[in-house]
């Protein structure tokens, strides 16, 4: 087998287990097939998720039959206000040991394990959201003087609904920065309302087996991460991710009036990764402009803050993410 | 096996064959995007030649005499500079259009909708595909590559010539131009005598173009030659009524466009002032009725003037003699033109010693005058005129005023000037809640003594009853600790009142 047959080979594992896993999650979650692929794809690419949409649109369902559809190690944790970083994070305690005495024994908590689901993150007290920081970008939980690697895959899919603001804690930025992407859950099709009401209100329960592991996973983790990367892809990501931010020479004219923050470096990874991605499943061995273009919304979005010009006139970071779109040129395109 | 290692048969080939289709076709591509661009240069550059034309033939530099030969390359120039100058414009712009090879790939990549296959597969085969996926991904590219030589790229939209509105007209203003140009160039003299048509030619051609007619014509008497005295004492329009071809002439000059027009208004008006000054020399010389200034400035030139052309000018013909006065006028008029310099030249020759005397005699008189006037006047010649101070806005004009002096009046643009400098132009909005200021109140006292006024005293029964309702009486409602108060103060009042009238019926018990 040749190097090129290796990759082709790789390649069509990475496109038939990627297909396996969303058939699984389809059984169970009707249509939304943007935030499907949103969520498997920066799974593959190894980035975490941020759904944002309104109560019902079935967030929490899509991340509850990923977890069932990948043999993971899952865990759910509800945020609430009055929860502390000890709550997720796990805390020493004193158990009784078998020969009478006391004993302070490490107990884990729900952030050791590879597929979390943080529901409603937004409700949680900055002080408890920062407890995932280390976790999301080392991959490791430190607590007192005891430091736990997490398990690879690890991959933390939160939750936040963007309309109930009374009582809810803005992300921080820098936790914003560390989702690869923030998907946004729309209302489902008028035709997807008939499959909604047959799988949820008939007598037939959905089954959803598992159809990869931990392992399978890694193994496309690193498929992806061999995609080669040409220098025109590599230099269009740069420049997106430089025409976010307000005082470059890129940046559009909304972007320089609206934002007071663009994307960091780690844009530029989320954008070459999840472009990766996009180039494995369009059967491409190297990724292109075209990729990086099809990935730069949800990559973009959420790490350009707005600043008060913008809020007051009601624009969003979708559109800034838009003009950049339009006001960047790949490297060495010719204007047809 | 072993061949999928390398480099798949003829991808390399293909490549350079995309690379030169692409450079073609956007070498082509550029030329026409430059044409688009040049042309909008079109019409200012063909502005330049009818420009160059009408400045040539206005400043005298194309002589008529060029006219039938001139018009032809002028106007074949004109038509020729721009599309010249277009032309330079677009190979310039083309040849300094580099064309890289990636954009190449990356047209046929954009137009064929290839999403970069053609030009990863050519990076990663300069500089040797090192991982599996870059050879799959060269691999991969191979059969996109030679469907890429098969098809014909789709046509590309060129811009169209920005020709804005502001552009044509030029066009239409440099044929006017041109056509004006040509027409003044080339306009043939319109006297029958050519010694006048070409009076203002040079002094070599004036001698050959008035030997050879005078000898050929030899029918019309010579115009018999006016004295100095009689031109002097006769206003200047009976002697150009005297000219032959008076009129004409100055109708050709006027026509000619080439500054003779003004030349002769210049004259006209400079023998206007001549035979003014003849007339007031004539009645100094009677001693009548002349001013202190003008006396001693005209008295004593005149008769020599006189005594000292009058011999010459008996040689020269009546034309030249009209301008042989108005040569010799000197210090008399204010402005002279380079057109009327030109037509005094011919004179200067033969006026120059009288003109010389003149001249100098005026100056001297001038002199002596300014002198006596020091005298009286010691501080008169460093004085300045009065500063104007006016109080208008100073700084509407950024042009410095030399009798700025700083004590007010016209000056340069100033930084402040007082209060009204300060006002703000602009209406600001009161950030004070509240009634805005109405601004400086005048209050003004008339005195006046008082009247008494007699008023109808008018009785309580005539006023009636009220029968309407007395409107909206507002009730304030008041805070609960005052209602407190107020409830307590009254119960008090009323405790005491109690108590007082307990008292005062015990005692009367």
């Amino acid at each position: 087998m040749t190097t090129a047959d290796e990759a082709r080979e790789r390649a069509a594992e990475f496109r038939t287990a990627f297909a396996r896993v969303k058939t699984e999650v389809a059984k169970m979650v009707v249509g939304q097939a943007p935030v499907v692929d949103g969520v498997l794809t920066a799974m593959m690419a190894g980035g975490h998720v941020l759904l944002e949409g309104v109560p019902g649109l079935g967030k929490t369902l899509l991340v509850r039959s990923l977890s069932e559809a990948v043999s993971l190690a899952f865990s759910r944790i509800q945020f609430t206000p009055d929860m502390m970083p000890a709550d997720i994070q796990g805390t020493m305690v004193l158990t009784e040991t078998a020969g009478g005495g006391h004993e302070l024994t490490f107990q884990q908590g729900p952030l050791i394990a590879n597929l979390i689901l943080a529901d409603e993150i937004n409700r949680a007290t900055p002080k408890t959201q920062s407890a995932l920081l280390e976790a999301m970008q080392e991959k490791q939980v430190t607590v007192g003087r005891r430091t736990i690697r997490l398990e690879e895959p690890y991959c933390v899919m939160a939750t936040q609904n963007p309309v109930e603001q009374e009582g809810t804690y803005p992300l921080p930025e820098a936790q914003l920065d560390r989702f690869l992407f923030k998907l946004v859950v729309g209302y489902p099709a008028e035709s997807e309302y008939h499959a909604i009401l047959d799988r949820t209100t008939g007598a037939d329960e959905v089954d959803i087996r598992p159809v990869t592991d931990g392992d399978e996973i890694r193994s496309l983790r690193a498929t992806v991460r061999a995609v080669a990367e040409p220098e025109a892809a590599r230099t269009f990501a740069i420049r997106l991710v430089v025409a976010t931010q307000p005082d470059s020479d890129l940046a559009p004219a909304s972007v320089a009036e609206c934002a007071s923050l663009g994307s960091s470096p780690r844009g530029v990874q989320g954008l070459i990764l999840a472009g990766k991605v996009q180039a494995l499943l369009d059967d491409r061995f190297a990724v292109s402009p075209d990729d990086i273009r099809a990935v730069a919304l949800p990559v973009l979005r959420h790490r350009i803050l707005l600043n008060f010009r913008a809020q007051a006139n009601s624009v969003s970071a979708d559109e800034l993410v838009e003009d950049v779109l339009k006001s960047v040129n790949p490297p060495h395109a010719v204007a047809a | 096996m072993a061949e999928r290692d390398t480099e798949p048969a003829g991808i390399g080939a293909d490549l350079e064959d995309i690379v030169s289709r692409g450079r073609k076709r956007l070498r082509a591509w550029a030329a026409k995007e430059a044409l688009a661009k040049a042309v909008i240069h079109l019409f200012p550059a063909a502005l330049v030649v009818p420009c160059l034309a009408l400045i040539g033939n206005l400043a005298g530099l194309v002589g008529p005499s060029l006219w039938p030969l001139a018009d032809v390359p002028t106007a074949a120039l004109a038509v020729v500079a721009p599309l010249v100058i277009v032309a330079a414009y677009t190979l310039v712009i083309v040849l300094r259009e580099k064309i890289d090879r990636r954009v190449c790939l990356a047209l046929f990549d954009t137009l064929l909708g290839f999403k970069g296959r053609l030009q990863a597969a050519d990076e990663f085969l300069s500089r040797g595909p090192a991982s599996p996926f870059e050879h799959a991904a060269v691999e991969d590219a191979a059969p996109f590559a030679r469907q890429a030589l098969d098809i014909e790229l789709p046509a590309v939209r060129t811009p169209p010539p920005d020709l804005r509105a502001g552009r044509w007209p030029l066009g239409i203003v440099s044929v006017l131009v041109l056509a004006g140009a040509l027409l003044l160039g080339g306009l043939p003299p319109v006297t029958d005598n050519p010694a006048i048509a070409m009076a203002d030619e040079s002094p070599a051609r004036l001698a050959t173009a008035v030997a050879t007619p005078v000898e050929k014509d030899a029918e019309p008497p010579p115009p018999k030659e006016p004295s100095r005295r009689s031109l002097d004492s006769q206003p200047l329009s009976s002697v150009s009524e005297a000219e032959p071809g008076g009129e004409s002439e100055r109708a050709a000059r006027s026509r000619s466009g080439t500054g003779d027009a003004r030349s002769s208004s210049a004259k006209s008006s400079k023998a206007a002032s001549l035979a003014q000054q003849a007339g007031k020399a004539a009645a100094g010389a009677s001693g009548e009725g002349s001013s202190k200034k003008q006396t001693p400035r005209e008295r004593p030139a005149k008769p020599r003037r006189e005594n000292k052309s009058r011999p010459e000018e008996t040689k020269e013909e009546q034309p030249e003699a009209s301008k042989g006065v108005s040569g010799g006028t000197g210090r008399s008029s204010g402005s002279r033109t380079s057109a009327s310099d030109q037509a005094a030249a011919d004179d200067k020759a033969r006026n120059d010693e009288d003109e010389g005397d003149a001249t100098d005699d005026a100056e001297e008189e001038e002199d002596e005058e300014q002198k006596a006037g020091s005298a009286s006047k010691p501080m008169l010649n460093n004085r300045k005129a009065a500063v104007d101070r006016s109080l208008s806005p100073s700084g509407l004009s950024d042009q410095e005023n030399d009798q700025a002096n700083g004590r007010g009046g016209p000056s340069g643009l100033k930084k402040t000037r007082g209060v009204a400098a300060m006002l703000l132009g602009v209406p600001m909005p009161d950030h004070l809640r509240g009634k805005s200021n109405p601004g400086r109140i005048k209050v003004e006292r008339e005195r006046a003594d008082p009247e008494p006024k007699t008023a109808l005293a008018a009785d309580a029964a005539e006023r009636g009853s009220r029968r309407e309702s007395i409107g909206y009486l507002p009730h304030p409602a008041l805070p609960p600790w005052m209602q407190e108060t107020v409830r307590d103060y009254f119960l008090a009042e009323r405790a005491r009142d109690l108590a007082k009238t307990d008292s005062t019926s015990n005692t009367t018990d």
